[in-house]
């Protein structure tokens, strides 16, 4: 069930896990996702706590460590397989759309 | 530090928006929000322009009292987003904008999902309390147990959990209501605002007290119609009286001692759950007791001497013959021997049976008339009769001949009633009068 639930990765999803190809603390992920945008796409603290839990139970991401509140995740494998499927997905979704200027 | 205000209100999950709003409110006054306490705490400051967020948090658990380790991991998400966390109780979570234009906690849709998620997390329970009302409520509706429901410790104990159940299921469809109403504002695009506006003030957020309301009514209630019950008797009234006050004093202890809990860290849970044992204990105590003292009076190993009891109405019951004291082998369930007595009395029922080779009869004194008529009417069973309370000269008397060896008469005056069945066929008019004339004696009696 989970693992149609990330069929297609929301925007947010996409970014935050696009953060965590490096190892990163949850709470900087914020900042994070907004650079890598460049202040266009922005995820809400608590979108981003249940997103994280999610991604965890499934085993899109694992902490490497935690430290009272504050834990560190990284992707997994499988984690970067969703990714890359995304990105060859709106690749294609891009070439598609050449049409438009035809 | 300055000034503390407690103010009492209580949030819905589903209520979350009006918290906020008025929390704001408070803060424009001078009012900062610090945290649940005695009632919710409010400490005096400059007036400022704050912004308020209560976010209903799933990893919380509705019992919970303070903020946990998740919570604060939660926290550390939001303090980096600008928002502080002010406290926690169950699932509702507190925080102040720490700068303007902080950025939103969660989109509008990730807030009904947690709020429907939140509702869904509460059917549990009301199916369990339905289940409860419906075990004990049933108790009632059929009056089998008529006297417990009056008994002044069954009575309360009964009545309280069933009081406190039916808030359950109350809070589950408030709570319904509330995600139906904002799943429709939300499907047609709009930003559904969780919790109502006074009527009376359109600027002002209600608070989602209604079960305190609820219960208070309740109580009311209930001590105005026992206290009507019992009083002009005053039969154990210092006993009804004495339970009220311990119900009540444990109730108000745990909520002056909730901040003590709260600052007490985990060792609270262990503080609760003793609390909670020794609450048990003592109630179980007191029905114990209750039922130990009530059983002593009835059951003995060597026959006891009848007049040791105070059985009133058998020691002068005269109602349909006289009665051999010497046959009573113990004056509760000897149904082997010609006579029967169950000590309701001290509870709100006089029940005297007797029982000879010509006839046997039941005598029921109620405290109100209604379960008198209530008797009278659960008696019948549904078969058909002939009236003859114009024989009897009381207000209803009935015989009944359909599925049964003999004829049943049914007799009731104000709020006394007799079940009688003739083995040795149907009484005359002279013995209905009789009869009538008797049970108007006895009416009279009871209702001094």
């Amino acid at each position: 069930m989970a693992r149609e639930a990330f069929q297609t990765l929301t925007e947010p999803m996409y970014y935050i896990l696009l953060a965590l190809t490096q190892e990163q603390c949850g709470v900087d992920i914020m900042a994070k996702v907004k650079e890598i945008s460049k202040g266009r796409v922005s995820v809400g603290p608590g979108t981003l706590y249940a997103m994280l839990q999610k991604f965890n139970e499934n085993s899109v991401v694992k902490i490497t460590r935690s430290e009272g509140a504050k834990k560190w995740y990284i992707i997994t494998p499988r984690g970067r397989d969703m990714l890359t499927a995304e990105r060859e997905r709106l690749w294609v979704q891009y070439q598609d759309g050449e049409l438009l200027e035809q | 530090m300055g000034k503390i205000k407690h103010v009492f209100r209580r949030y819905a999950n589903s209520d979350c928006d009006a918290m906020a709003l008025y929390l704001e409110q408070m803060a424009a006054k001078g009012w900062h929000f610090r945290g649940w306490g005695f009632g919710m705490e409010f400490e005096e400051g400059e007036p400022s322009e704050v912004r308020y967020d209560v976010q209903v948090f799933n990893n919380n658990s509705e019992s919970q009292i303070k903020p946990d380790d998740d919570t604060f991991e939660y926290a550390a998400y939001c303090e980096a987003a600008g928002w502080t966390l002010v406290d926690s109780m169950g699932k509702l979570v507190v925080f102040r904008a720490l700068e303007k234009n902080a950025e939103p906690i969660v989109t509008k849709e990730e807030k009904f999902r947690n709020i429907r998620k939140a509702w869904f997390a509460t059917t549990f329970m009301m199916l369990g309390s339905l289940i409860i009302i419906l075990l004990y409520g049933s108790n009632f509706l059929g009056m089998r147990y008529p006297s417990r429901f009056f008994d002044p410790v069954l009575g309360t104990f009964y009545v309280g959990l069933i009081l406190m159940y039916a808030g359950y299921i109350l809070r589950w469809l408030y709570d319904g209501f509330q995600v139906l109403r904002c799943w429709n504002v939300l499907r047609s695009g709009g930003t559904p605002f969780y919790g109502y506006m006074s009527i009376f003030n359109p600027e002002k957020p209600v608070d989602s007290n209604f079960g305190l309301i609820y219960l208070l009514t309740a109580i009311v209630l209930y001590a105005s119609v026992y206290s009507v019950i019992n009083i002009p008797k005053m039969k154990g009234g210092i006993d009804d009286v004495s339970v009220m006050i311990m119900i009540v004093g444990i109730m108000s202890l745990f909520w002056i001692f909730n901040r003590y809990f709260r600052a007490a860290g985990k060792g609270s849970v262990l503080i609760s759950i003793c609390a909670m044992v020794l609450t048990f204990a003592l109630l179980m105590g007191v029905v114990y007791n209750s039922e130990r003292l009530i059983n002593e009076k009835k059951r003995g190993d060597t026959p006891p001497d009848p007049s040791a009891y105070s059985y009133p109405h058998v020691l002068k019951n005269d109602l349909f013959g006289d009665i051999e004291y010497e046959t009573i082998s113990a004056p509760y369930f000897d149904s082997g021997k010609s006579f029967l007595v169950s000590g309701y009395h001290e509870s709100g029922m006089a029940n005297i049976r007797k029982e000879t080779e010509e006839f046997n009869y039941e005598y029921y004194e109620f405290r109100f008339e209604a379960m008198a008529r209530y008797l009278c009417k659960q008696r019948l069973r549904k078969r058909s009769y002939t009236d003859v309370s114009a024989e009897c000269g009381i207000d209803y008397a009935v015989v009944v001949t359909e599925k049964s060896e003999c004829p049943v008469y049914i007799f009731r005056e104000d709020n006394v009633a007799a079940v009688y069945s003739a083995y040795k066929g149907e009484l005359s008019a002279d013995e209905l009068r009789d009869i009538g004339s008797k049970l108007r004696e006895k009416a009279a009696e009871a209702g001094r």
